[in-house]
Protein backbone atom coordinates (compact mmCIF):
# COMPACT_ATOMS: atom_id res chain seq x y z
CA UNK A 1 0.00 0.00 0.00
CA UNK A 2 3.06 2.30 0.67
CA UNK A 3 5.58 0.81 -1.02
CA UNK A 4 4.13 1.55 -5.02
CA UNK A 5 3.76 4.98 -3.39
CA UNK A 6 7.19 4.94 -2.34
CA UNK A 7 8.35 3.41 -5.63
CA UNK A 8 6.54 5.70 -7.59
CA UNK A 9 7.85 8.39 -5.70
CA UNK A 10 11.62 6.63 -5.58
CA UNK A 11 12.65 7.29 -9.02
CA UNK A 12 11.23 11.27 -9.41
CA UNK A 13 10.65 12.49 -12.61
CA UNK A 14 13.73 15.23 -11.54
CA UNK A 15 16.23 12.78 -12.29
CA UNK A 16 15.45 12.32 -15.81
CA UNK A 17 18.63 14.13 -17.60
CA UNK A 18 20.15 11.55 -16.34
CA UNK A 19 22.36 10.15 -19.27
CA UNK A 20 23.58 14.05 -19.79
CA UNK A 21 25.62 13.50 -16.66
CA UNK A 22 28.31 10.48 -17.89
CA UNK A 23 31.17 12.46 -15.92
CA UNK A 24 29.41 11.08 -12.58
CA UNK A 25 30.86 7.98 -12.29
CA UNK A 26 28.31 4.90 -10.54
CA UNK A 27 28.53 4.25 -7.16
CA UNK A 28 31.29 2.28 -5.87
CA UNK A 29 30.51 -0.38 -3.00
CA UNK A 30 32.76 0.88 0.10
CA UNK A 31 33.05 -2.67 1.02
CA UNK A 32 33.23 -6.35 -0.47
CA UNK A 33 31.15 -8.85 -0.10
CA UNK A 34 33.69 -10.15 2.07
CA UNK A 35 33.25 -7.85 4.64
CA UNK A 36 29.53 -7.74 4.56
CA UNK A 37 29.52 -8.51 8.24
CA UNK A 38 31.09 -4.85 9.11
CA UNK A 39 28.34 -3.55 7.05
CA UNK A 40 25.82 -3.38 8.89
CA UNK A 41 27.28 -0.27 11.47
CA UNK A 42 28.38 1.06 8.25
CA UNK A 43 25.21 1.47 7.54
CA UNK A 44 23.86 2.91 10.68
CA UNK A 45 26.44 5.41 10.29
CA UNK A 46 25.91 6.05 6.49
CA UNK A 47 21.87 6.58 7.36
CA UNK A 48 22.80 8.92 9.77
CA UNK A 49 25.04 10.66 7.66
CA UNK A 50 22.43 10.58 4.96
CA UNK A 51 20.40 12.72 6.71
CA UNK A 52 22.53 15.39 6.65
CA UNK A 53 23.29 15.35 3.10
CA UNK A 54 22.51 12.70 0.40
CA UNK A 55 25.78 11.48 -0.54
CA UNK A 56 26.46 8.59 1.11
CA UNK A 57 23.46 7.01 -0.03
CA UNK A 58 26.00 5.87 -3.10
CA UNK A 59 27.72 3.61 -0.14
CA UNK A 60 25.23 1.36 -0.07
CA UNK A 61 26.25 -2.13 -1.73
CA UNK A 62 25.11 -4.03 -4.33
CA UNK A 63 25.03 -6.86 -1.59
CA UNK A 64 21.88 -6.80 -0.40
CA UNK A 65 20.67 -10.23 0.75
CA UNK A 66 23.27 -10.66 3.04
CA UNK A 67 22.89 -6.91 4.52
CA UNK A 68 19.08 -7.93 4.59
CA UNK A 69 20.50 -10.98 7.17
CA UNK A 70 22.17 -8.96 9.17
CA UNK A 71 19.91 -6.37 9.54
CA UNK A 72 16.31 -8.60 10.00
CA UNK A 73 16.86 -7.72 13.58
CA UNK A 74 16.69 -3.88 13.28
CA UNK A 75 13.28 -2.44 13.00
CA UNK A 76 12.70 -0.78 9.52
CA UNK A 77 16.49 -1.05 8.06
CA UNK A 78 15.91 -3.40 5.60
CA UNK A 79 13.30 -1.15 3.99
CA UNK A 80 16.31 1.42 4.19
CA UNK A 81 18.84 -0.98 2.65
CA UNK A 82 16.89 -1.40 -0.28
CA UNK A 83 16.23 1.67 -0.33
CA UNK A 84 20.27 2.58 -0.40
CA UNK A 85 20.36 -0.08 -3.39
CA UNK A 86 17.15 0.82 -5.29
CA UNK A 87 18.91 4.54 -5.14
CA UNK A 88 22.10 3.29 -6.15
CA UNK A 89 20.98 1.14 -9.30
CA UNK A 90 18.57 3.60 -10.48
CA UNK A 91 20.43 6.99 -9.97
CA UNK A 92 23.49 5.69 -10.84
CA UNK A 93 24.22 8.67 -13.16
CA UNK A 94 21.68 11.64 -11.50
CA UNK A 95 23.03 14.43 -9.91
CA UNK A 96 23.98 14.13 -6.95
CA UNK A 97 22.13 17.03 -5.11
CA UNK A 98 18.86 15.96 -6.88
CA UNK A 99 18.67 12.74 -6.46
CA UNK A 100 19.94 13.32 -2.42
CA UNK A 101 17.02 15.54 -1.98
CA UNK A 102 14.51 13.10 -3.29
CA UNK A 103 15.81 9.73 -2.31
CA UNK A 104 16.11 11.52 1.34
CA UNK A 105 12.44 11.87 1.70
CA UNK A 106 11.53 8.54 0.00
CA UNK A 107 13.95 7.28 2.66
CA UNK A 108 12.32 9.04 5.35
CA UNK A 109 8.94 7.82 4.37
CA UNK A 110 10.11 3.90 3.81
CA UNK A 111 12.03 4.04 7.02
CA UNK A 112 8.48 5.15 9.31
CA UNK A 113 5.76 3.63 7.33
CA UNK A 114 6.92 -0.10 5.60
CA UNK A 115 9.55 -1.61 8.41
CA UNK A 116 7.36 -4.95 9.48
CA UNK A 117 6.57 -6.05 5.64
CA UNK A 118 10.20 -5.65 5.07
CA UNK A 119 10.74 -8.30 2.64
CA UNK A 120 7.41 -7.96 0.50
CA UNK A 121 8.85 -4.35 0.25
CA UNK A 122 12.26 -5.52 -0.86
CA UNK A 123 11.06 -7.41 -3.99
CA UNK A 124 8.45 -4.94 -4.64
CA UNK A 125 11.07 -2.27 -4.52
CA UNK A 126 13.03 -4.92 -6.56
CA UNK A 127 10.48 -4.95 -9.19
CA UNK A 128 9.77 -1.06 -9.07
CA UNK A 129 13.32 0.19 -10.13
CA UNK A 130 12.67 -1.37 -13.66
CA UNK A 131 9.29 0.75 -13.66
CA UNK A 132 11.35 3.64 -12.53
CA UNK A 133 13.80 2.82 -15.38
CA UNK A 134 11.10 2.71 -18.18
CA UNK A 135 9.69 5.83 -16.89
CA UNK A 136 12.77 7.95 -16.86
CA UNK A 137 14.05 6.59 -20.49
CA UNK A 138 10.18 6.75 -21.76
CA UNK A 139 9.95 10.38 -20.39
CA UNK A 140 13.43 10.80 -22.49
CA UNK A 141 11.93 9.18 -25.55
CA UNK A 142 9.46 11.39 -25.32
CA UNK A 143 11.27 14.60 -24.98
CA UNK A 144 13.47 13.17 -27.85
CA UNK A 145 10.32 12.32 -30.35
CA UNK A 146 8.35 15.94 -29.79
CA UNK A 147 11.92 17.51 -30.13
CA UNK A 148 12.62 15.53 -33.61
CA UNK A 149 8.61 16.10 -34.45
CA UNK A 150 9.48 20.08 -33.58
CA UNK A 151 12.08 19.73 -35.56
CA UNK A 152 10.57 18.20 -38.54
CA UNK A 153 7.53 20.75 -38.54
CA UNK A 154 10.07 23.75 -38.28
CA UNK A 155 11.88 21.62 -41.95
CA UNK A 156 8.62 21.35 -42.99
CA UNK A 157 7.20 24.70 -42.43
CA UNK A 158 10.87 26.22 -43.85
CA UNK A 159 10.58 24.59 -47.03
CA UNK A 160 7.37 25.19 -47.40
CA UNK A 161 8.00 29.32 -47.20
CA UNK A 162 10.68 28.61 -49.29
CA UNK A 163 9.40 26.90 -52.31
CA UNK A 164 5.96 28.24 -51.59
CA UNK A 165 6.26 31.81 -50.16
CA UNK A 166 3.08 32.66 -49.35
CA UNK A 167 3.17 36.04 -48.43
CA UNK A 168 5.08 37.20 -51.41
CA UNK A 169 2.46 35.61 -53.90
CA UNK A 170 -0.27 37.63 -51.18
CA UNK A 171 2.20 41.34 -51.92
CA UNK A 172 2.15 40.59 -55.72
CA UNK A 173 -1.60 40.20 -55.86
CA UNK A 174 -2.65 43.26 -54.22
CA UNK A 175 -3.23 45.68 -56.67
CA UNK A 176 -5.17 48.31 -57.50
CA UNK A 177 -7.15 50.14 -60.33
CA UNK A 178 -4.95 52.77 -61.00
CA UNK A 179 -1.59 50.36 -60.52
CA UNK A 180 -3.10 47.80 -63.45
CA UNK A 181 -3.57 50.61 -65.72
CA UNK A 182 0.18 52.51 -65.23
CA UNK A 183 1.20 49.01 -65.24
CA UNK A 184 -0.16 48.58 -68.84
CA UNK A 185 0.82 51.27 -69.92
CA UNK A 186 4.32 50.82 -68.94
CA UNK A 187 4.40 47.84 -69.87
CA UNK A 188 3.26 48.79 -73.54
CA UNK A 189 4.85 52.37 -73.93
CA UNK A 190 8.21 51.62 -71.59
CA UNK A 191 10.48 54.68 -73.23
CA UNK A 192 9.53 57.40 -71.52
CA UNK A 193 9.21 55.79 -67.87
CA UNK A 194 11.79 57.77 -65.76
CA UNK A 195 12.77 55.95 -62.52
CA UNK A 196 12.92 52.53 -62.96
CA UNK A 197 14.38 51.43 -59.10
CA UNK A 198 11.82 49.67 -57.00
CA UNK A 199 11.24 50.94 -53.41
CA UNK A 200 12.62 49.41 -50.45
CA UNK A 201 9.56 49.26 -47.92
CA UNK A 202 11.46 50.60 -44.25
CA UNK A 203 10.88 49.19 -41.16
CA UNK A 204 8.20 51.29 -38.70
CA UNK A 205 10.31 50.84 -35.52
CA UNK A 206 14.23 50.83 -36.79
CA UNK A 207 14.09 52.43 -40.01
CA UNK A 208 15.65 48.86 -41.83
CA UNK A 209 15.25 47.35 -45.31
CA UNK A 210 12.16 45.51 -44.54
CA UNK A 211 11.40 43.96 -48.00
CA UNK A 212 9.92 45.83 -51.36
CA UNK A 213 7.01 47.84 -51.66
CA UNK A 214 3.68 46.26 -52.35
CA UNK A 215 2.81 46.93 -55.96
CA UNK A 216 -0.42 49.43 -55.05
CA UNK A 217 2.60 51.80 -53.54
CA UNK A 218 5.15 51.38 -56.54
CA UNK A 219 4.33 51.20 -60.15
CA UNK A 220 8.02 49.54 -60.43
CA UNK A 221 7.10 46.37 -58.39
CA UNK A 222 6.13 43.17 -59.89
CA UNK A 223 2.91 41.99 -59.68
CA UNK A 224 1.01 38.66 -60.45
CA UNK A 225 -2.85 39.89 -61.24
CA UNK A 226 -1.55 40.97 -64.77
CA UNK A 227 0.60 38.14 -66.38
CA UNK A 228 -2.39 35.84 -64.36
CA UNK A 229 -4.87 37.62 -66.40
CA UNK A 230 -3.32 37.84 -69.31
CA UNK A 231 -2.47 34.73 -69.18
CA UNK A 232 -6.02 33.52 -69.39
CA UNK A 233 -7.19 36.36 -71.70
CA UNK A 234 -4.50 34.97 -74.16
CA UNK A 235 -6.09 31.61 -73.80
CA UNK A 236 -9.57 32.97 -74.86
CA UNK A 237 -8.29 34.63 -77.68
CA UNK A 238 -6.74 31.59 -79.37
CA UNK A 239 -9.70 29.77 -78.86
CA UNK A 240 -11.52 32.50 -80.23
CA UNK A 241 -9.54 32.72 -83.29
CA UNK A 242 -9.48 29.26 -83.80
CA UNK A 243 -13.42 29.28 -83.81
CA UNK A 244 -13.41 32.55 -86.02
CA UNK A 245 -11.27 30.05 -88.29
CA UNK A 246 -13.88 27.54 -87.25
CA UNK A 247 -11.35 25.01 -86.08
CA UNK A 248 -12.47 25.12 -82.86
CA UNK A 249 -12.17 22.18 -80.55
CA UNK A 250 -12.44 22.02 -76.97
CA UNK A 251 -8.47 20.88 -76.63
CA UNK A 252 -7.33 24.14 -77.98
CA UNK A 253 -7.88 25.92 -74.67
CA UNK A 254 -5.80 23.34 -73.19
CA UNK A 255 -3.51 23.06 -75.79
CA UNK A 256 -2.80 26.97 -75.92
CA UNK A 257 -2.85 27.26 -71.96
CA UNK A 258 0.04 24.28 -71.87
CA UNK A 259 2.33 25.72 -74.17
CA UNK A 260 1.71 29.40 -72.45
CA UNK A 261 2.35 27.53 -69.17
CA UNK A 262 5.42 25.83 -70.83
CA UNK A 263 7.12 29.20 -72.00
CA UNK A 264 6.75 31.34 -68.83
CA UNK A 265 8.13 27.54 -66.78
CA UNK A 266 11.39 27.63 -69.87
CA UNK A 267 11.80 30.89 -69.42
CA UNK A 268 11.53 31.23 -65.56
CA UNK A 269 14.05 27.61 -65.13
CA UNK A 270 16.68 29.58 -67.88
CA UNK A 271 16.64 32.59 -66.03
CA UNK A 272 17.49 30.97 -62.76
CA UNK A 273 19.77 28.55 -64.42
CA UNK A 274 21.47 31.64 -65.52
CA UNK A 275 21.51 33.43 -62.20
CA UNK A 276 23.30 30.07 -61.23
CA UNK A 277 26.10 29.91 -63.75
CA UNK A 278 26.35 33.78 -63.52
CA UNK A 279 26.81 33.52 -59.49
CA UNK A 280 23.81 35.61 -58.98
CA UNK A 281 22.71 35.28 -55.02
CA UNK A 282 19.65 34.87 -54.36
CA UNK A 283 18.10 36.15 -57.39
CA UNK A 284 20.00 39.54 -56.47
CA UNK A 285 17.06 40.04 -54.29
CA UNK A 286 13.98 38.99 -56.32
CA UNK A 287 12.44 35.86 -55.63
CA UNK A 288 11.32 33.17 -58.10
CA UNK A 289 7.84 34.67 -57.58
CA UNK A 290 8.87 37.79 -59.13
CA UNK A 291 10.54 36.57 -61.78
CA UNK A 292 7.40 34.61 -63.01
CA UNK A 293 5.89 38.10 -62.91
CA UNK A 294 8.66 39.66 -65.18
CA UNK A 295 8.27 36.41 -67.82
CA UNK A 296 4.30 36.94 -67.80
CA UNK A 297 4.52 40.49 -68.79
CA UNK A 298 5.00 38.97 -72.24
CA UNK A 299 1.41 38.36 -72.69
CA UNK A 300 0.25 41.42 -72.56
CA UNK A 301 1.84 42.16 -75.77
CA UNK A 302 1.06 38.63 -77.27
CA UNK A 303 -2.39 39.62 -76.31
CA UNK A 304 -2.23 42.82 -78.44
CA UNK A 305 -0.34 40.68 -81.36
CA UNK A 306 -3.42 38.19 -81.68
CA UNK A 307 -5.93 41.11 -81.33
CA UNK A 308 -4.41 42.53 -84.15
CA UNK A 309 -4.26 39.57 -85.91
CA UNK A 310 -8.15 38.83 -85.27
CA UNK A 311 -8.85 42.55 -86.63
CA UNK A 312 -7.78 41.10 -90.13
CA UNK A 313 -5.94 44.15 -90.73
CA UNK A 314 -2.93 42.57 -93.14
CA UNK A 315 0.16 40.91 -92.23
CA UNK A 316 2.21 43.63 -92.74
CA UNK A 317 -0.19 45.27 -89.31
CA UNK A 318 0.22 42.16 -87.51
CA UNK A 319 3.65 41.93 -88.03
CA UNK A 320 4.29 45.40 -86.86
CA UNK A 321 2.41 44.72 -83.78
CA UNK A 322 4.51 42.00 -83.11
CA UNK A 323 7.71 43.76 -83.41
CA UNK A 324 6.15 46.76 -81.49
CA UNK A 325 5.16 45.01 -78.70
CA UNK A 326 8.18 42.87 -78.72
CA UNK A 327 10.65 45.81 -78.62
CA UNK A 328 8.75 47.49 -76.12
CA UNK A 329 8.78 43.49 -73.39
CA UNK A 330 12.35 43.52 -74.47
CA UNK A 331 13.10 46.62 -73.05
CA UNK A 332 10.81 46.78 -70.22
CA UNK A 333 12.82 43.36 -69.62
CA UNK A 334 15.86 45.20 -69.95
CA UNK A 335 15.27 47.77 -67.32
CA UNK A 336 13.26 45.91 -65.20
CA UNK A 337 15.85 43.04 -64.62
CA UNK A 338 18.29 44.96 -63.99
CA UNK A 339 18.20 45.43 -60.75
CA UNK A 340 17.96 41.35 -60.76
CA UNK A 341 21.50 40.68 -62.33
CA UNK A 342 23.12 44.02 -61.90
CA UNK A 343 22.99 44.95 -58.08
CA UNK A 344 25.44 47.12 -58.46
CA UNK A 345 24.32 50.43 -57.79
CA UNK A 346 23.94 50.99 -54.37
CA UNK A 347 20.17 51.02 -54.08
CA UNK A 348 19.09 51.04 -50.57
CA UNK A 349 18.35 47.60 -50.81
CA UNK A 350 21.54 46.53 -49.33
CA UNK A 351 22.25 43.38 -50.91
CA UNK A 352 25.93 44.02 -50.02
CA UNK A 353 27.22 40.57 -50.40
CA UNK A 354 26.86 40.11 -54.13
CA UNK A 355 27.41 44.26 -54.92
CA UNK A 356 30.94 45.24 -54.66
CA UNK A 357 32.95 41.98 -55.67
CA UNK A 358 31.67 42.44 -59.23
CA UNK A 359 34.64 41.95 -62.04
CA UNK A 360 34.60 43.91 -65.34
CA UNK A 361 34.12 40.10 -67.00
CA UNK A 362 31.11 39.14 -64.83
CA UNK A 363 29.59 42.07 -65.16
CA UNK A 364 29.70 41.93 -69.11
CA UNK A 365 28.79 38.07 -68.81
CA UNK A 366 25.46 39.75 -66.83
CA UNK A 367 24.83 42.36 -69.43
CA UNK A 368 25.19 39.70 -72.05
CA UNK A 369 23.19 37.54 -70.56
CA UNK A 370 20.32 40.21 -69.64
CA UNK A 371 20.61 40.91 -73.11
CA UNK A 372 19.68 37.47 -74.25
CA UNK A 373 16.72 37.10 -72.20
CA UNK A 374 15.39 39.87 -73.42
CA UNK A 375 15.44 39.02 -77.18
CA UNK A 376 14.35 35.61 -76.64
CA UNK A 377 11.06 37.17 -75.93
CA UNK A 378 11.31 37.65 -79.62
CA UNK A 379 10.86 33.44 -79.61
CA UNK A 380 8.53 32.60 -77.26
CA UNK A 381 6.26 35.82 -78.60
CA UNK A 382 6.21 34.72 -81.84
CA UNK A 383 5.40 30.98 -81.38
CA UNK A 384 2.76 31.98 -78.93
CA UNK A 385 1.05 34.51 -81.18
CA UNK A 386 0.82 32.54 -84.12
CA UNK A 387 -2.79 30.98 -83.29
CA UNK B 1 0.59 20.58 -79.26
CA UNK B 2 1.58 20.38 -75.95
CA UNK B 3 -0.07 19.65 -72.41
CA UNK B 4 1.02 19.72 -68.90
CA UNK B 5 1.58 16.24 -68.83
CA UNK B 6 4.04 16.48 -72.01
CA UNK B 7 6.00 19.01 -69.82
CA UNK B 8 6.18 16.86 -66.96
CA UNK B 9 7.24 14.15 -69.13
CA UNK B 10 9.97 16.25 -70.61
CA UNK B 11 11.57 17.61 -67.27
CA UNK B 12 11.26 13.99 -66.16
CA UNK B 13 13.18 13.17 -69.40
CA UNK B 14 15.87 15.77 -69.07
CA UNK B 15 16.39 14.69 -65.39
CA UNK B 16 16.91 11.05 -66.44
CA UNK B 17 19.45 12.32 -69.22
CA UNK B 18 21.20 14.24 -66.61
CA UNK B 19 21.33 11.56 -63.81
CA UNK B 20 21.74 9.10 -66.03
CA UNK B 21 25.12 10.35 -67.12
CA UNK B 22 27.94 8.34 -66.13
CA UNK B 23 30.63 9.39 -63.67
CA UNK B 24 33.81 6.65 -65.00
CA UNK B 25 32.89 6.32 -68.20
CA UNK B 26 31.50 9.82 -69.74
CA UNK B 27 32.19 12.75 -67.26
CA UNK B 28 35.80 11.36 -66.76
CA UNK B 29 36.84 11.16 -70.03
CA UNK B 30 35.58 14.62 -71.05
CA UNK B 31 37.16 15.96 -68.27
CA UNK B 32 33.62 17.07 -66.52
CA UNK B 33 34.21 14.31 -63.00
CA UNK B 34 33.70 15.90 -60.18
CA UNK B 35 36.54 13.65 -58.07
CA UNK B 36 39.47 15.40 -59.56
CA UNK B 37 37.97 18.65 -58.84
CA UNK B 38 39.13 19.52 -54.87
CA UNK B 39 36.54 21.86 -54.33
CA UNK B 40 34.00 19.77 -54.71
CA UNK B 41 35.06 16.63 -53.86
CA UNK B 42 35.74 17.85 -49.63
CA UNK B 43 32.87 16.62 -48.68
CA UNK B 44 31.08 18.54 -46.18
CA UNK B 45 33.32 22.04 -45.78
CA UNK B 46 35.91 20.60 -43.99
CA UNK B 47 38.00 21.84 -46.97
CA UNK B 48 39.17 25.44 -46.12
CA UNK B 49 39.10 25.72 -49.84
CA UNK B 50 35.32 24.92 -50.14
CA UNK B 51 34.67 27.71 -48.28
CA UNK B 52 37.17 30.48 -50.22
CA UNK B 53 35.54 29.04 -53.57
CA UNK B 54 31.87 29.72 -52.50
CA UNK B 55 32.09 32.23 -50.30
CA UNK B 56 34.03 34.58 -52.89
CA UNK B 57 32.35 33.33 -56.00
CA UNK B 58 35.04 34.96 -57.77
CA UNK B 59 37.20 32.04 -58.54
CA UNK B 60 34.75 29.26 -59.39
CA UNK B 61 34.02 28.45 -63.13
CA UNK B 62 31.29 28.08 -64.95
CA UNK B 63 32.28 24.52 -65.56
CA UNK B 64 32.62 24.14 -62.35
CA UNK B 65 29.15 25.48 -61.51
CA UNK B 66 27.79 22.78 -64.31
CA UNK B 67 30.13 19.52 -62.72
CA UNK B 68 28.53 21.00 -59.11
CA UNK B 69 24.99 21.10 -61.30
CA UNK B 70 25.09 17.44 -62.12
CA UNK B 71 26.63 15.95 -59.47
CA UNK B 72 23.81 17.79 -57.54
CA UNK B 73 21.24 16.09 -60.08
CA UNK B 74 22.34 12.95 -59.79
CA UNK B 75 22.90 13.08 -56.08
CA UNK B 76 19.21 14.55 -54.86
CA UNK B 77 16.83 13.77 -57.85
CA UNK B 78 17.95 9.61 -57.09
CA UNK B 79 14.95 8.94 -55.11
CA UNK B 80 12.37 10.97 -56.35
CA UNK B 81 13.61 9.53 -60.12
CA UNK B 82 13.27 6.49 -59.37
CA UNK B 83 9.65 6.77 -57.81
CA UNK B 84 8.40 9.50 -60.57
CA UNK B 85 10.30 7.14 -63.28
CA UNK B 86 8.03 3.82 -61.89
CA UNK B 87 4.89 5.51 -61.62
CA UNK B 88 4.88 6.90 -64.89
CA UNK B 89 5.79 3.33 -66.60
CA UNK B 90 2.95 1.81 -64.50
CA UNK B 91 0.67 4.69 -66.10
CA UNK B 92 1.60 4.38 -69.78
CA UNK B 93 1.27 0.33 -69.30
CA UNK B 94 -1.78 0.54 -67.52
CA UNK B 95 -3.10 3.47 -69.54
CA UNK B 96 -1.39 4.72 -72.30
Amino acid sequence: MDTPYMNSRSPPPLQHPKPTHPAYPPPEPPHTPGRSSASSPYSQTGRLSMEADGYTRYSSPPVGVEQHHHQQPFHGTPQQQQQQQQQASTSGYAPQGVSGQMGGSAHARGFGAAGPNAPMGYDTSGFGAWPGMNDATAQMGVQFGRSAVAAGHDYVEKNLSRYLPLPLVKTCFSVTNSYVLRKLRLVLFPWRHKPWSRQVRRGAEHGGVDGWMAPRDDINAPDLYIPTMALVTYTLLAALARGLQSRFKPEVLGESISSAILVVILEFLLVKLGCYFLDVRGGGGASGVELLAYGGYKFVGIVATVIASLLQLGSAVQFAVFFYTFCANAFFLLRSLKYVLLPDRSSAMSDVASAPSLSHGQRARRVQFLFGVAVSQALWMWWLSRV
Amino acid sequence: MFYLGHIFYVALLFTNAIAILSEDRFLARIGWSSRGTPATNSGFGNDPSYDAAYGGGEGVSMKTKAINLIGAVRTLMRLPLIVANVVVIFYEILLG
